[in-house]
């Protein structure tokens, strides 16, 4: 291990963390943006209670549950499971930074993402 | 004009392809996050043996036989395909870093795990169309430096053994 390995790995930490802080800080957003294979499927604004189901023709199918406090995936026929692991994503930073702001479902093609309500328009 | 492969070199590329996929079955075995992408990525060991002690065409050849090959056997298309986006990034950077002085091997590694989670991320940008997939990056980015430079000095023992063992002659073909 020579010394520029070291500044290397010191520098894409500091990479990592300042990602984090821009991504986690400045942009909690208002409203719930779900999006199917990139495009726009619902919008929701803080504040309601519901239950989105996105099914696809080929069978797969998400549960998006939503009540006053935040958004999760409650459901979904994929096959790591990850996005129903993400578990609720919170409109208020009361669990502190280390609180993911979208879920994903790659296999599904499914994102839910905290947007500013200017952005989700 | 053609030459056609020594048989040391079959056997070299044989066995290192084996050798890889081994360390990327063992690695299915050790669950240690639940977020695909962060992996030890033991299979890079191999990859930097190669870059060490082959020639790059080879140690290209070793990449798409061993994502190809774990692919078919553990992962399936679109595993294959992330695979195929991670490795052909991070062994194009891993290249260039091994020319910039002042790095030892460890620093190559961790380029190499660092680019291999870019590329995924960048594919799975353009394949669900959303930015929210980047908020993985920075998770992915501190895996990558820990366990980067953990593959790292275990590929840098590796050779050293290897090297002290003069075992390496196929450095000459």
């Amino acid at each position: 291990m020579k010394k520029k390995d070291i500044y290397l790995v010191l520098g894409i930490l500091l990479l990592a963390v300042a990602g984090w802080l821009i991504y986690g800080l400045f942009d909690r957003g208002s409203a719930v943006e779900i999006r199917l294979h990139g495009e726009v499927y619902e919008t929701v604004s803080q504040g309601q209670v519901k239950t989105v189901i996105i099914t696809q023709p080929d069978g797969k199918e998400n549960r998006i549950r939503l009540d006053e406090k935040g958004v999760w995936m409650e459901h979904s026929t994929c096959d790591n499971q990850i996005c129903v692991n993400t578990g609720k994503i919170l409109f208020d930073q009361e669990q502190g930074l280390s609180l993911p702001k979208s879920i994903v479902c790659l296999p599904n093609g499914v994102t839910v993402e905290l947007v500013g309500v200017e952005a989700g328009e | 004009m053609k030459k056609r492969m020594k048989t040391k070199t079959v056997t070299t590329m044989g066995l290192l392809t084996a050798v890889a996929l081994i360390l990327g079955y063992v690695e299915h075995l050790i669950p240690i996050s639940p977020i695909p992408g962060i992996k030890l990525g033991l299979g890079n060991i191999v990859l930097l043996y190669g870059l060490c002690l082959l020639t790059p065409g080879q140690t290209w050849m070793l990449l798409f036989l061993k994502v190809g090959l774990s692919g078919l056997l553990f992962g399936g298309v679109s595993a294959m395909a992330y695979s195929f986006a991670g490795g052909i990034l991070s062994l194009i950077c891993m290249q260039a870093m091994k020319r910039i002085p002042g790095f030892s091997l460890i620093g190559v590694s961790v380029v190499g795990a660092a680019m291999h989670n870019v590329g995924q991320i960048v594919l799975a940008c353009l394949l669900v169309e959303s930015r929210a997939v980047l908020s993985y990056l920075p998770v992915l980015l501190v895996s990558a430096a820990v366990t980067g430079a953990l593959t790292g000095m275990a590929a840098q023992l590796t050779i050293r053994g290897i090297e002290k063992a003069g075992l390496n002659r196929h450095k000459t073909f």
